[in-house]
Order: structure tokens, then sequence, then C-alpha cells
């Protein structure tokens, strides 16, 4: 296989590591050095060609062909398999509603969070399951931490230089996980997106840090679900965002199934319950203009019930959820669900 | 020995000159350009009123992009080239 990034070589393999950390090309972690060999090898398990674009990052033009993501893919420990995923999300990164420089470059420091649907995630091994955000799972750690190190290399987000988040949070050395499709009544992520349960796909939030969301006190949706409600109102921007992701455990999941609740039902009480005067945003910090409305008029936290995806994620043991606000306002970029093929 | 590749991608090279600078604000087109911050155009008025106390200008045009995340449209940036000769940006926040 012809490949066209330029070759160097060093006496071992921890030279190589030493090096690109000393240049600024990793998350401040060891890689694996990435030959030309084990690049190849991940661009034939896609069937990608080296040259193929998979975007152009649409504020500063840098295209970033297969084998570029290759090299940060093998980087960052990905074995070939997982190189499909890993594609597809720079295909779906690139795409210019997802807004990816002002999503790697802005204060708020957001990350990318990849939910990965269908029967890929299980040939694989992704993990839908216990310590579903945790560490342990060679598939989650270094899908999503392949795409921060593209966004590194490949469009120059680097921390402190373009990427000026105030805060960030851990989300942005990896964030990658399944949905757990076999836990959910309802359908998934991607039939929501308009895919079939047989297609596998790969959806891209521009995650904020994440609430977690605990209820261990009732078991009807109504008592479940208004600690929801509060953790919307502190999320992110708060107000009348444009997307948020709540990823439900399985014990309050399986509370709302065996009261009958579908997915519409739990997005449109959530939307309906999650409001408050504009007083009370004011008087929590929120900046709400003077020609939104009188300080009594009631403002939801987010524009819509479909504003709210819903996936199901974690083990089977705790009444632990969790909300996660997008960067934006939920608005200012947009999820990207694109099919794995 | 181990042979590695390079993981980075550089940007593409732009063919762009920076615009000659203008000897005096006498007399200059003045535009005002808000990145749609909050605060963005106050910032600007303020810099206009303190420019204003020492130059005379031949017009002044505002505009706002209002997307503060994303580039200027292209219609605003040719509008500000046909009009004016000066363009002061602010980012408020």
């Amino acid at each position: 296989m012809q490949l066209s990034s330029a070759q160097m070589e060093f006496d071992t393999w921890h030279d190589v590591v030493r090096e690109y950390i000393d240049r600024g090309w990793t998350d401040g972690l060891p890689i694996i050095p990435p030959t030309p060999d084990m690049v190849a090898a991940c661009l034939e398990a896609a069937g990608r060609n080296p040259s193929e674009v998979l975007g152009t990052e649409p504020t500063k033009g840098r295209v970033i062909t297969a084998e570029k993501a290759a090299v940060n893919a093998v980087m960052a420990g990905c074995k070939p398999e997982y190189f499909k995923i890993v594609a597809t999300a720079v295909e779906a990164m690139c795409e210019p509603e997802f807004n990816l420089h002002a999503v790697t470059a802005s204060t708020q420091g957001a990350a990318m969070l990849s939910i990965v649907n269908g029967p890929i995630a299980g040939e694989v091994g992704l993990n839908s399951s216990v310590s579903v955000f945790g560490p342990g799972n060679t598939a989650n750690a270094t899908i999503g931490r392949a795409l921060r190190l593209i966004v590194i290399n490949a469009t120059g987000s680097v921390s402190g230089e373009i990427d000026k988040a105030t805060q960030g949070h851990p989300g942005k050395y990896t964030w990658c996980i399944a949905e757990a499709e076999d836990v959910s009544p309802w359908g998934s992520l991607q039939a929501d997106r308009g895919f079939s349960p047989e297609d596998s796909t790969v959806s891209l939030f521009a995650g904020l840090s994440s609430i977690q969301v605990d209820n261990h006190a009732f078991q009807e949706p109504e008592e479940i679900l208004v600690s929801f409600r509060d953790a919307m109102f502190a999320g992110g921007a708060g107000l009348n965002q444009g997307e948020v992701v709540v990823v439900l455990c399985p014990e309050h999941i399986g509370n709302l199934k065996r009261a009958g609740w579908s997915k519409g039902r739990v997005k449109q009480f959530l939307y309906e319950t999650a409001q408050r005067p504009i007083a009370d945003w004011r008087a929590a910090g929120r900046l709400v203009p003077d020609s939104v409305g009188q300080p009594e008029d009631p403002l939801h936290a987010v524009e819509s019930p479909d504003s709210i995806s819903v996936v199901v994620a974690g083990g089977l043991a705790g009444a632990f959820s969790c909300l996660i606000p997008l960067w934006g306002g939920g608005s200012g970029s947009r999820s990207v669900t694109k099919l794995i093929e | 020995m181990v042979t590695v590749l390079d993981p980075t991608v550089e940007p593409l090279p732009v063919d762009a000159a920076i615009a000659d600078r203008p000897g005096s604000l006498a007399g200059a087109r003045l535009g005002l350009l808000a990145n749609g911050k909050r605060n963005s155009e106050e910032m600007l008025t303020a810099v206009h009123d303190v420019l204003a106390d020492r130059y005379e200008f031949g017009t002044v045009v505002e505009r706002n992009k209002f997307n503060a995340s994303r580039p200027c449209p292209e219609e605003i940036i040719d509008e500000l080239v046909d009009l004016c000769d000066v363009v002061i940006t602010s980012s408020g926040d």
C-alpha cells in the first residue's frame, strides 16, 4: 500500500514515544508508534484508500485523509477493525453542522462523544454496560482517543493554542460508548435517526461534562424523571437548549418500561416539566435578554421534546444515569449520525 | 530501527496579503464589525467614540455577524470591502 506521510526513523519504540510527546503530537500520554504496516492494516480493514478524503475541517480548511486518520488511530492504540468506526466518525466531525473548529477551540471546553449503534458494536467488543464511561475496554478507550489525536494533529487544535478551553473535561481524552440495545425496550439511537436496527452507525455529539442523575428513591416515572428535570436546569446553557443527551441506566429504564412509558413520553414529560419563569433562570445566573419575555413568563430548558436524545447504557446495578448537555447551547453544534459501511 | 509516520496535517497555503494601511484615519470610511457576542456592539461603539474625538470619519458602517463561532459570512466581508477603508472588529462577552 502506497502511503504518503513523511517517514521518520528511530532506534527504539521508546525513542518514538518520547519524540512524539515532545513534539506535542499526543494527548500527553504515550502512544503506539505508527509504523507503515500498522497504518496499512487499519486502512485495509476498513476498505479505505490512503488518499481518500474523509473530510475537510470547515473553518481552517485542513484536509483529513484516511491515511492521516489511520496514523492517529494506530497511535491511539486502535486495533485495525476499529478503524471503520474512526473513519466514519471523522466524516461526521467534518460536517458543517458539527462546527468542529468552534467545538474544539471554545472556552466552553466540549469533548466529542461517540455513540455506536448496530452490529459493529458487538463485533469490535465495544462496552455498553458496567462502567460504560470508565476505563478497561480497549475499543471504547482507543476509538475515542483516536478522534482526539486527529483533532490535535490534523486540525491543530492543541490545548493552550487553538484549544482555549477554560477547564475542559476528562472526556477530551476519550469518550466513546455503545448503546445497550439489548437492554432498551425502545428503538435505539440509530432508529431515531432514520436508520435500520441492522445498520451500524456512529453518532457524534459535542458534549460538555456530564451530570450524574442519581435517583434511588422512587420507582414511578414522574418521580424518577424529576431528577433529570433538575439536571436539565443545571447543565450547559440551561435554557432553550437545542440538544441534550440523556443516558438512562438499566435500573431507571426498567422502571419506565414497567410503567409502560415510551421514549416519546419520556421526552415530552421532560420538555414540559423542565421549565421555570425567566426570573428564576436569571436568579440562577443565566443570561436571558429582555426581548425573550417578561420575568414571570415560563422558559423551557430545551427547545422541544425532540431536542432530547435518549439512549440506554450502563451496568444493571445502580440507579445512576446521566445528562450530557451539548456545546453552544445545544444549537451551536448539531449532532451528526453516519452509517458505517 | 523503527520507521514511523508523521501524524500531522499542514494548513493549506492561502493566497492572501495584508491590506495596505491607511496613512490617516481622517475622512476614512469606517466599518464596525461585531462578532455577535454580548457587549460586542457596545465595545465597538466605545472604540468609535474615542476615535471620533480625534478623527472625522467619512462614513461609518455597522454590521454584526451574529454568530461568534462561525466565520463572517462572505456577503458581509464583500460589503465591508466595498464600503470601507478601515474595519474594526470586536469580541464581546
